[in-house]
């Protein structure tokens, strides 16, 4: 009995020392280093304290991306979860060539998202791109949405929401399967419509899913940011730079690593804060089975 | 009893040449039913028969293929079931596990929009009606299998609805509480008046609870007539098999001694095995192939040539496998079924022809 504390050690090794090298250490590592300044040459790190951190509150940049990121998330997140949901409800209809629209839904997911990228760029081209040619038709001028400062974010975030919501809706769909069908009937003897059903039934069964894709959407919305080195680069003027991107240009475009570890902290924290704050926000409300 | 939830009438439900297909394969065969208003009336069949079908064309959770469905002097076979006034329980309860037993049973007054004080005083009525007061701040998780039956009962009785449709409530119950929920569930519909329609697989939960037994059998009604009655005067064979428990003989003519000639091989006699009792001129002559002591009784298992057999007799005597025996039955329980029409025939004086002894 005793060697099963052992046995338990044991068995946790494999996955355990996995988190350990590619997760906890990098992170530990990364909040040091944020306290010391960056090794130019032949000029050694030395001890920073909190200089770094005074350097990111007077950073304008940094101001920039975090709003752009805030925004980015306040686009993206509700919008590709509903577009999820509504679909998911679609597709989970009986009607004719449903396996056809679930694996239409689906097909954004399974592309890489340079893939992605790359498709939407011909979408946003000016002049010849898809939509100058289906706008042209209408006598509209001619768009450029990826290079202008206020709507550059907005292309960007039409492309997240186009490549998530069809991962989300299988979730929603998977978990729209377990609800039992005579709930539905029993509802609807009861007198529900659709709506009602929809409302006091389907989406209250629906909400650990929710809390799932949700968690997941707001750590993909700090995360997600292959795009936009094929979209705009971040640019115009930073209009389209997110917060991880931003890190990456730090860290490897200007090589200012102490910077972008400093930087890299303040990303953690967020991603936690919000993590935390969503798990006891929605936990009074969620129903699990 | 005395409350507010009694309403004035249930209404009748009447079906008119109903038929359904899925695909290829026809469920129900023409089904032409009339439930009485305020009545007990319970479906049953072997699996696979129609009931549950012909319950939900009822309720509307199914469309007909042809014909028509009516509640009251309404027809509703192409309303929705939100639109036909009626209540149903589910087999396994359906009920909405995120909502407390109280949202749960007000779900249909909150669709309605009901007033909230009007719901309170009705809430409190059905709860108490139900012995569901303690419980009604859980979640159905927390309940046992016959609380969450009552609170599926609540739900179904709180909304006054005429007409109450039943899909095997009881099957997901141990037997002990099975006869206590049967018990309670008749004395609701007798209380409160509404019209049930009780679809079942259990001969006893039908013959016990209805005031009218519809038997089905592969998508066709077979009879349709009180429990007394059916047991009395099955209609057709299946009917006479299926009512009754150790099911009724059906032997042919030839498995009779001195039997009568110029019988028709297509007529099958049909004796209960309780009312065969020993008789040294008997006309059925029989050897013993098995015996199982019930205490009171014992049954028998026999047979007469080719043909096997069973006989219920009070359990005094000993049996042994291998004794030979004659029995008879008085003539008022020898039913006659013709095989070609699968059919009940009337005819008192052949009858007594297999009753008698042969001499």
């Amino acid at each position: 009995m005793q060697r099963n504390w052992i046995h338990a050690w044991l068995l946790l090794s494999p996955a355990f020392v996995f988190l350990l090298a590619f997760t906890h250490i990098p992170a530990v590592t990364t909040l040091w280093n944020s306290l010391f300044t960056t090794p130019r040459g032949r000029r050694p790190s030395r001890w920073a304290g909190l200089e770094n951190y005074e350097t990111l509150i007077a950073d304008p940049i940094f101001w920039k991306v975090l709003s752009n990121n805030i925004w980015f998330a306040l686009g993206t997140i509700p919008t590709s979860i509903a577009i999820a949901l509504a679909m998911a409800l679609w597709v989970n209809e009986k009607l004719a060539g449903r396996g056809f629209l679930r694996m239409a839904y689906f097909t954004p997911t399974v592309l890489p998202m340079i893939a992605v990228a790359n498709i939407w760029m011909f979408f946003y081209t000016p002049g010849f791109g898809l939509i100058d040619q289906i706008t042209g038709r209408f006598g509209l001028p001619q768009s450029n949405i990826l290079g202008q400062p206020d709507t550059a974010l907005w292309g960007v975030m039409a492309v997240t929401i186009w490549k998530e919501a069809g991962f989300f809706m299988i979730f929603y769909l998977a978990a729209l399967q377990t609800i039992p069908p005579s709930l539905i009937e029993a509802a609807r003897i009861e007198g529900a419509g659709p709506w009602t059903i929809f409302r006091r039934v389907t989406f209250p069964l629906l909400m650990p899913t929710t809390l799932f894709v949700s968690i997941n959407a707001v750590v993909n919305s700090f995360r997600m940011v292959d795009h936009i080195f094929i979209l705009t680069g971040g640019g115009p003027d930073n209009a389209s730079s997110l917060l991880l991107f931003y890190i990456y240009e730090v860290a490897f475009r200007f090589w200012d690593t102490a910077y972008a570890a400093t930087l890299t902290v303040i990303l953690l924290a967020i991603l936690g804060l919000l993590a935390i704050g969503q798990f006891f926000l929605f936990d009074r409300k969620v129903h699990y089975r | 009893m005395k409350h507010d939830l009694a309403q004035a009438t249930g209404q009748s439900v009447t079906l008119t040449g109903v038929t359904k297909f899925w695909g290829d394969t026809q469920s129900l065969r023409g089904i032409d039913l009339s439930i009485p208003a305020g009545k007990f009336t319970a479906i049953l069949g072997p699996s696979g028969c129609g009931k549950s079908t012909t319950l939900r064309a009822i309720a509307g959770l199914e469309t007909v293929t042809d014909g028509a469905v009516w509640i009251g002097d309404r027809e509703v076979t192409a309303l929705p079931p939100a639109k036909r006034n009626l209540s149903m329980v589910f087999q396994n309860y359906a009920l909405f596990p995120h909502l407390s037993v109280a949202e749960n049973i007000i779900f249909g007054l909150k669709v309605e929009r009901l007033p909230s004080a009007e719901r309170k005083k009705r809430l409190g009525e059905v709860a108490e009606l139900l012995e569901l007061t303690p419980y009604l701040d859980r979640k159905p998780a927390a309940l046992s299998g016959g609380q969450q039956q009552r609170v599926a009962l609540g739900r179904a009785v709180i909304s006054r609805r005429p007409v109450c449709l039943m899909d095997e409530p009881l099957s997901n119950l141990d037997a002990r509480l099975r006869d206590e929920m049967r018990r309670e569930i008749r004395r609701l519909q007798q209380a409160l008046g509404f019209t049930m329609v009780y679809v079942t697989h259990d001969q006893t939960e039908a013959i016990t609870m209805a005031d009218q037994v519809v038997l089905m059998n592969e998508g066709r009604i077979e009879q349709v007539a009180a429990p007394q009655d059916i047991y009395r005067r099955p209609a057709t064979p299946f009917a006479a098999r299926f009512i009754g428990t150790p099911p009724m003989n059906l032997l042919p003519a030839r498995a009779f001694v001195g039997r009568p000639d110029g019988i028709p091989d297509s007529l099958l006699i049909g004796i209960r095995p309780e009312v065969l009792s020993l008789c040294d001129t008997g006309p059925l002559a029989a050897v013993v192939k098995a015996v199982e002591f019930l205490g009171a009784d014992t049954l028998l298992e026999l047979s007469t040539g080719a043909h096997a057999f069973l006989a219920k007799l009070p359990g005094a005597r000993r049996f042994a496998p291998g004794d030979a025996l004659r029995l008879s039955a008085r003539p008022e329980d020898i039913h006659l079924f013709d095989t070609n029409t699968a059919a009940r025939v009337e005819d008192p004086a052949l009858a007594s022809l297999f009753a008698q002894s042969a001499t």
